[in-house]
């Protein structure tokens, strides 16, 4: 059984926990060993989790605490900046990371993922995709052959066909990236665009077809 | 025991293999006997498959292949007219295609899919009429009729319109009720049709208006 501590506590730290009990309570019904262990979260601001309906213990802040013995952690946000920050600072304390794949989505077994990475339900990642570090794919569909690059979020109904996507994209609800556009570091795809050919680095595109604002 | 060959000419190749292996899994788990199992992949000419420098057990390609009495074939192709145009050469070689049905699709258990189909849709609801290589991936369906050799691609939503042969339909978009699509159209991604498409091209916005495609643009 592995002992996880989640990292912030705000809105999407809530569903990682409710994703993780959700795996656990499918390997009780399907009699094999229970996976997970949650000792509780990390948080720099005084959350109330009973109002979100919770029962878990805040443990320390990000901040001060010093990872000890085999737990592994997972990080509770979704903006590809603060997900950096806060990966950097436990990883330099020597902490380890887990990846979480819910129980709703089809994820193939032919993929390559890195390390602190969470698919949540709904979604479909299909075969020969490669993933970096710290990804999060919150319910969107990801073709055969595509490449997304560390730190970077896709939210909801997003498609994603065989593209390259580089690291710390944030790429916005029902947007669709065409075969073989690149979209390169730390540019954001704003919702509903349809990105046609290739984003420059840093830049925020929207509209279809997707051209620059700003 | 036959064999399945893939057609393919893209990486969608692998999204239709996802599917044969999640249709395999389901039948183990009912105990049922599927009769065929995966032998390999046979790409068109022009295709040139690499993935991640991995090499896919590509068996031949298509313009020279001759279909033998075991083989039966699924159809990963998309584009509509290179669609057909494979079909076409290998039924004429004698080939025979298989019905795709993967197993999360929510359908009416008296629902009956014509040759070559690929059916990987969310739901399809009752007096759907769906035609031969068809393509649905991911999508959803009302009482639909759809012609043969389209493809319908991920969370788009036709809900009761009729739509003509070689449509195909891009990701994330809306069709409304009643309306009637004719033969050749291609639909672009995140647009949402109001009115009906009387002639064949390309159609993309919101509200769908007939546009001329960037690629011809930039000419």
């Amino acid at each position: 059984m592995q002992d996880i501590i989640i990292a912030c506590a705000g809105t999407y730290g809530v569903e990682l926990f409710n994703e993780i009990t959700e795996i656990n309570k499918k390997a009780d019904r399907d009699n094999t060993p229970i996976p997970y262990r949650i000792l509780g979260f990390l948080s720099d601001v005084k959350v109330d989790l009973s109002k979100r309906g919770i029962k878990a213990d805040i443990l320390g802040t990000v901040q001060d605490w010093i990872p000890k013995g085999e737990e592994k952690y997972v990080i509770g946000l979704s903006r590809p900046a603060q997900k950096k920050k806060v990966s950097d600072l436990l990883k330099r304390k020597g902490a380890k990371f887990e990846n979480i794949v819910s129980v709703y989505s089809k994820v193939s077994q032919d993929i390559i993922m890195g390390e602190g990475c969470f698919i949540t339900g709904g979604s479909f990642v299909s075969c020969g995709v490669r993933i970096g570090d710290f990804v999060n794919i919150n319910g969107s569909m990801i073709y055969a052959g595509a490449q997304i690059g560390n730190y970077s979020t896709t939210t909801g109904f997003t498609v994603i066909e065989d593209a390259r996507i580089g690291d710390g994209v944030f790429v916005g609800s029902k947007a669709v990236v065409i075969n073989g556009c690149t979209v390169s570091d730390w540019a954001n795809v704003s919702a509903g665009s349809v990105v046609t050919e290739d984003v420059r680095p840093g830049v925020t595109v929207f509209g279809m077809p997707a051209q620059e604002i700003g | 025991m036959k064999k399945l060959i893939i057609i393919c000419d893209s990486n969608f190749a692998l999204d239709v293999k996802l599917i044969v292996d999640s249709i395999q899994e389901y039948w183990q788990e009912q105990n049922w006997k599927l009769p065929y199992t995966f032998h390999g992949y046979v790409c068109a000419d022009y295709a040139k498959l690499k993935l991640n420098d991995k090499v896919l057990p590509i068996l031949g390609t298509a313009e020279e292949w001759s279909p033998q009495q075991d083989e039966t074939f699924a159809m990963a192709i998309v584009d509509p007219t290179k669609k057909k145009y494979y079909v076409e050469l290998l039924k004429e070689k004698g080939a025979h295609f298989e019905v795709l049905w993967a197993p999360w699709v929510l359908a009416p258990l008296t629902m009956k899919f014509e040759e070559g189909c690929i059916i990987a849709a969310h739901s399809i609801k009752e007096g759907a009429k769906i035609g031969p290589f068809v393509t649905m991936f991911h999508c959803m369906l009302g009482a639909a009729t759809i012609g043969e050799y389209s493809s319908i691609m991920a969370f788009s939503n036709i809900t009761t319109a009729t739509l003509g042969s070689q449509i195909y339909v891009a990701p994330n978009s809306f069709v409304f009720e009643r309306i009637n699509i004719s033969n050749n159209t291609t639909i672009g991604a995140n647009s949402v049709v109001v009115k009906d498409i009387k002639a064949s091209g390309y159609v993309s916005g919101i509200p769908a208006r007939r546009v001329r495609k960037i690629s011809e643009e930039r000419k």
